[in-house]
């Protein structure tokens, strides 16, 4: 076994794969670019060496670097995790090169499969069924719309080079194909460096079902079973299950049979993963990734085996002592993807800092590669973190991941967990009649609204920031959290006549008005028109209990400066709160009549009727006492008139520009 | 600390009795206070909105802290003394917080009479002054006024504690370093111009706010100019040509923000002078005081059933609980602060006395504040005591009593009569507060009682002149009298003529009591120097 090894990722895997070399008694020494020095993964590895900046082509996809930084601390080999460099043959001829061992499969084995076209030949060989199409790759765009012609649609274009579902295409009509091509094959050559599609015959409604191989490099290549990933958004798998949902008799086994004799052809080495498409009792191969996978935990899970030792073992020379009949599994493991997107905004990756991550701690494994304070960059992937449930039945592994799902709280980014859950609720997930394209077909149809919250979370969040913003309760009872609000009760409702706050949401806002505070703590509170009762009980860690009525849910509610962050069982929300004073200030600005702080010349006019202008913005300059005086926008609008010109003598406070409110 | 304890039955039929007929003194209590709070007539309200203007009581809520309790004074001044005019005699006055400073708050109701002052509107001002000079408060007045109203001249114009004195009143706070910061909200004309003009820092607003010692019409009487109040007094005039004002604001809420910012920057609120204990509340309810407080007025009440629920922990420690029995004074805390308390518990005796004033000669040397709880028939009259020298010992309390200079804190929760009312810290003692209880009754004499006297004094004339009257003309000779005195007693009429700051019920007066210990707590201590004590 290595002594030290380097691990060249990020992120959750880097964690993870760091996790068994402490189990294994292997050192593990790290890589991270500028933007990650603060990154959980540097602190959980323990030693880490700063490989350049936050771009992944500065840093984790600096061969060199990667190398250097090998050696410098003494690793025997090196762990790619996946992406970055992982199906880089290059790389790994480069660590080997080094006198390093690469911790996965030899560079001929990822050269060869890299290539879509030549892998899909390398599976034909191997008498594994594949999907029809065009013999191998081009760059040649009529070659490719005549492989097109000859298919019936729909029909795939995919980049050669490409992987991870990016660079694919589906074509639906031949209208307008020679223009997809083109496009295809500039997307293609810019993504990937080569211009060259394959063509394939499109399986629709069909599942995505991959099977874990390893191989020792010597001739010997068992199975882990097999993985079912079907439910994906735009080729993005999404959740990934161990074993597959039922699968036709007998498929399984020819399954398994086959993704084993493609893996002895190529005498593979290390583990891999060899992807088909399933439609029915028909199956085609697809591709084989020579890497470790996002998803692989399921597989350890039902088990019991750490595919990461395999990894370690196999490379480090010990092989593979496993024999196939070594492996068995028991039960049903579930993997959800926890990413930083909206998914109510067309999945756009969402950044910022992390004020609180917690997730729960029983009967799930977490895979996560952040934690309360970290920072998510748009520089890398959007994944947060794994979670994984394992149950003696499919609909149970199910069910604990929704109770799990329910049980996480990520605040400071929107994530993906609220569509997941919609995702684990569908019938067509738990009955297996899912296929890979349903997510991209239904999607429209889900009520993926961004701010799903109700009233109760308004008032939720409207109680923390009156506790929030109460003098420090040391300095006697005018600022005693008993006292808030307190005033001679009349026979009114003692409501604030005036909003205290309004809670914005997305373009949403919603006005407060509170009530003294009862002497239990209850709060009675408008949230626009609708009155209620609250009361909220700390339970510590920013949890609460929430009572409304007869009902009591436990919520949790941080604020971060001026967003306060509420997680309750209609989803996670970010409110901006917004006390009075500054909302009417900040919708309803001043004038917005801009005025010449003395007499002088305008020297400038930056900006024209109706052009858009920021709080701040200098709109015009005006030449004064040998002095540049600049006049700004007090807020953001739009500009609606230009009261002077450059080269003008203007009066002290005459109006020069006036800015209207933005629409 | 010795623990008071309760034998109260909360389900007995005379509590049941007693909470009904207090309930229905709080429900009094609370529309009389809704009629102060709403402002002018509906239409007013409108119109003064539809300037884009903030209610008076938005501003207030507006300016303060989120969740600062706000502390009003005076709130039904002038309750059916002007006609057309609610409860407040068109001025707010009360106390909150402002960047965690307690600030006092002086507001024009402009949507009563447009704001016009009365005779009780420079009380009530000046009442709020002079509590804010006491405390050391930063003063914040927001001025939208036309002025004072004409009929009303002599409440308002030539005496002290009239319009001059809220001017001396600004001058000298301001001189002894307590901030004086106006905002002009609508006009201020002649004599309420110098309201703003006299402040330390001035904000207006564009448009609505105007500042002039004589109005267009004036200014064209006395000397033909035309002029318009914007070039006359505008916002912007006073803001960049004349430099009356210091801010100008683009509406109230502007003005509002600007205001917070000038506070913000004022030194920081003082230190409590007392340690602060730990807050706790009663061992038993407060509300149970409804059910315990005797409906009828001839039941005297258990003073020490009231205390256990007014102090922190029920915890009284009593200073001489077995001499003088009908004055209780001992030490307890209201959420956390000390306080030493003498509550009356029937007629007032020498010994009472007596006890009354060593106890607060305790309370000045040991720098603790004075809670009077008044609910007392009066002194007892008759040749023993008399013999006993009761006027001497009566003297000795009031003696005691005139002198301290510790927080002086009033509350009436029951009968307050004669000489007693004057000895328990009434209202020409100057106590830092005063409050009444709905229960509460006061005056020289109770409606029986003067109702008596009267028809005996007439009894006697009928005797004197051999003329007799029959019993129904008795009675009816008797019914206006005791109505009068009925009248005058009530609560009501002390808070409508300010001789009270407030009506509060029971279950409010720990609160009420704290908000303004903190306050007191919060400035100097002032030795006592006691008067001559007749032995």
């Amino acid at each position: 076994m290595f002594k030290k090894i380097l691990i060249a990722n990020r992120g959750e895997i880097a964690c993870r794969i760091a996790r068994s070399c402490r189990r294994l008694g292997v050192s593990a020494a790290g890589v991270h670019s500028s933007a990650d020095s603060e990154a959980l993964h540097v602190r959980e590895i323990g030693q880490s060496i700063e490989i350049g900046g936050a771009p992944a082509a500065d840093s984790y996809l600096r061969m060199d670097r990667v190398i250097e930084a090998a050696i410098n601390v003494g690793a025997e080999g090196i762990h790619p995790g996946f992406g970055f460099l992982a199906e880089n043959a290059a790389f790994a001829r480069a660590v080997e090169a080094a006198g390093l061992a690469f911790i996965g499969p030899t560079p001929e084995v990822i050269d060869r499969l890299g290539d879509k076209a030549m892998a899909k030949r390398e599976a034909i060989a191997a008498g594994v069924p594949v999907v029809p199409g065009s013999e191998g790759a081009s760059d040649d765009a009529d070659k490719i719309a005549s492989s097109v012609r000859g298919l019936e649609l729909p029909v795939m274009l995919k980049a050669a080079a490409g992987g991870g579902g990016k660079g694919m295409r589906a074509l639906r009509t031949l209208d307008g194909l020679e223009g997809e091509i083109e496009s295809a094959m500039r997307e293609a050559k810019s993504s990937f460096g080569s211009p060259a599609l394959i063509v394939e015959q499109m399986i629709e409604h069909a599942r995505h079902i991959e099977v874990q191989i390893v191989g020792d490099g010597k001739g010997k290549v068992i199975h882990l079973f097999e993985r079912e990933c079907t439910l994906q958004r735009r080729h993005q798998k999404l959740v990934e299950e161990a074993p597959a949902a039922p699968l036709a008799p007998g498929l399984r086994e020819r399954l398994l049979a086959d993704a084993v004799r493609l893996g002895e052809r190529l005498n593979y080495r290390n583990v891999g993963t060899v992807e088909f498409i399933v439609q029915g009792d028909h199956y085609y191969f697809l591709e084989v990734n020579p890497r470790l996978q996002v998803e692989h935990p399921v597989t350890e899970e039902v088990t019991g085996l750490d595919v990461v030792e395999l990894m370690l073992r196999i490379a480090s020379g010990e092989g593979l002592l496993l024999n196939q009949s070594d492996v068995s599994i028991s039960g049903h493991a579930v993997e959800t993807r926890i990413c930083a997107e909206d998914a109510s905004a067309n999945f756009l990756p969402s950044t910022g800092v992390l004020s609180h991550v917690s997730f729960p701690s029983q009967g799930v494994r977490v895979e996560t590669g952040v934690d309360s304070g970290s920072e998510v960059t748009p520089w890398y992937d959007p994944m947060l973190a794994k979670l994984i449930t394992h149950a003696p039945t499919r609909d149970q592994a199910l069910d604990r991941m929704q109770l799990a799902l329910n049980q996480m709280s990520v605040f400071g980014v929107i994530t993906n967990r609220d569509f997941l859950k919609t995702l684990l609720g569908l019938p067509e997930t738990r009955d297996g009649s899912f296929h890979t394209r349903l997510i991209d077909e239904k999607m429209a149809s889900w009520p993926v609204e961004k701010g799903a919250y109700n009233k109760s979370t308004l008032a939720i969040a409207a109680y923390i920031w009156l506790l929030n913003n109460r003098a420090e309760p040391s300095a006697g009872v005018w600022s005693a959290l008993a006292l808030t609000g307190w005033h001679m009760a009349d026979s009114g409702d003692g409501l604030s006549p005036i909003p205290d706050l309004h809670l914005e949401c997305g373009a949403n806002s919603a006005a407060i008005r509170f009530a003294p505070l009862a002497a239990d703590g209850g709060l009675r509170l408008a949230v626009d028109d609708v009155q209620m009762e609250l009361n909220l009980r700390a339970l510590g860690d920013d949890s609460y209990l929430a009572i409304i009525g007869s009902s009591r849910t436990k919520v949790r509610v941080l604020q971060d400066a001026g967003t306060i962050h509420v997680e309750d069982d209609v989803g996670t929300h970010a409110f901006e709160a917004l006390p009075y004073l500054s909302y009417i200030s900040a919708s309803n600005v001043a004038s917005g009549e801009l005025r010449a702080p003395m007499m002088g010349m305008v020297l400038k006019v930056n900006v024209k009727s109706g052009d858009a202008v920021k709080a701040g913005d200098v709109v015009a300059i005006i030449e004064s006492m040998k002095m540049e005086m600049r006049i700004c926008a007090e807020a953001d609008g739009i500009v609606e008139s230009i009261h002077c010109s450059e080269g003008q003598t203007v009066e002290r406070n005459e109006v020069v520009v006036r800015v209207g409110k933005a629409e | 600390m010795s623990v008071l304890s309760s034998h109260v039955s909360t389900s007995s039929e005379e509590f049941a009795i007693n909470r009904a007929a207090y309930l229905a003194h709080i429900a009094e209590l609370k529309t009389r206070r809704s009629a102060a709070s709403v402002g002018g007539s509906e239409k007013a309200r409108a119109l003064h909105r539809s300037r884009g203007q903030l209610l008076p009581r938005e501003r207030i809520s507006a300016l303060l802290d989120p969740g600062s309790p706000f502390l009003e004074f005076g709130q039904m001044a002038g309750e059916g003394l002007y006609e057309g005019v609610p409860p407040g005699a068109t001025v707010i006055t009360g106390i909150g917080m402002v960047h965690g400073r307690a600030c006092m708050l002086i507001v024009n109701e402009a949507t009563v009479k447009g704001g016009t002052m009365f005779g009780m509107t420079t009380k009530r001002h000046t009442r709020a002054q002079q509590f804010a000079w006491q405390h050391r408060l930063p003063c914040i007045t927001m001025v939208q006024s036309g002025g004072g109203f004409l009929p009303d001249l002599a409440n308002i114009f030539p005496d002290e504690g009239q319009a001059g004195t809220i001017m001396y009143n600004q001058v000298r706070m301001s001189a002894e370093g307590i901030a004086q910061i106006a905002i002009v909200h609508g006009p201020s004309t002649a004599g309420g111009a110098y309201i703003p003009a006299l402040c330390d820092e001035v904000v207006i607003i564009r448009n609505q706010g105007a500042m002039f010692l004589g109005s267009p019409q004036l200014v064209y009487a006395a000397t033909k100019e035309v002029s318009d109040i914007e070039s006359l007094g505008g916002a912007l005039m006073h803001s960049t040509i004349s430099g009356v004002t210091d801010h100008l604001a683009e509406d109230d809420s502007h003005a509002l923000a600007i205001t917070r910012d000038i506070v913000a920057r004022l030194e920081p609120r003082p230190k409590l002078r007392w340690p602060l204990g730990k807050a706790e509340p009663p061992l038993y309810d407060p509300a149970e005081i409804y059910g315990l407080f005797s409906a009828d007025r001839k039941v005297p009440n258990n003073t020490r059933e009231i205390v256990a629920r007014l102090v922190d922990g029920s915890e009284l420690q009593e200073f001489k609980p077995l001499f003088g029995e009908t004055l209780i004074c001992g030490f307890a805390n209201i959420h956390g602060y000390p306080i030493g308390i003498l509550a009356s518990n029937g007629v007032m005796f020498p010994e009472s006395a007596v006890k009354g004033a060593h106890f607060m000669e305790l309370c000045c040397k040991r720098d603790v504040p004075l809670l009077f709880l008044v609910d007392t028939p009066g002194f007892m009259v008759g040749t023993t005591v008399e013999r006993a020298g009761i006027a001497k010992h009566g003297a000795k309390f009031m003696t005691a009593m005139a002198s301290a200079n510790v927080p002086k804190y009033t509350l009436i929760t029951g009968a307050s009569y004669a000489a007693a009312y004057m000895a328990m810290c009434g209202r020409g003692f100057s106590p830092h507060c005063m409050m009444m209880w709905p229960t509460a009754h006061a005056g020289l004499m109770g409606p029986d009682q003067a109702a008596t006297t009267m028809s005996m004094v007439r009894e006697n004339i009928h005797q004197r002149e051999g003329s007799s009257w029959t019993a129904e003309e008795r009675a009816n000779y008797e019914a206006p009298i005791r109505q009068e005195f009925s009248d005058f007693v009530s609560p009501y009429n002390y808070a409508r003529n300010l001789w009270c700051d407030m009506v509060i019920e029971p279950k409010e007066t720990r609160e009420v009591m704290a908000l303004l210990l903190d306050l007191a707590g919060r400035t100097k201590a002032i030795p006592t120097r006691m008067g001559v004590f007749r032995m």
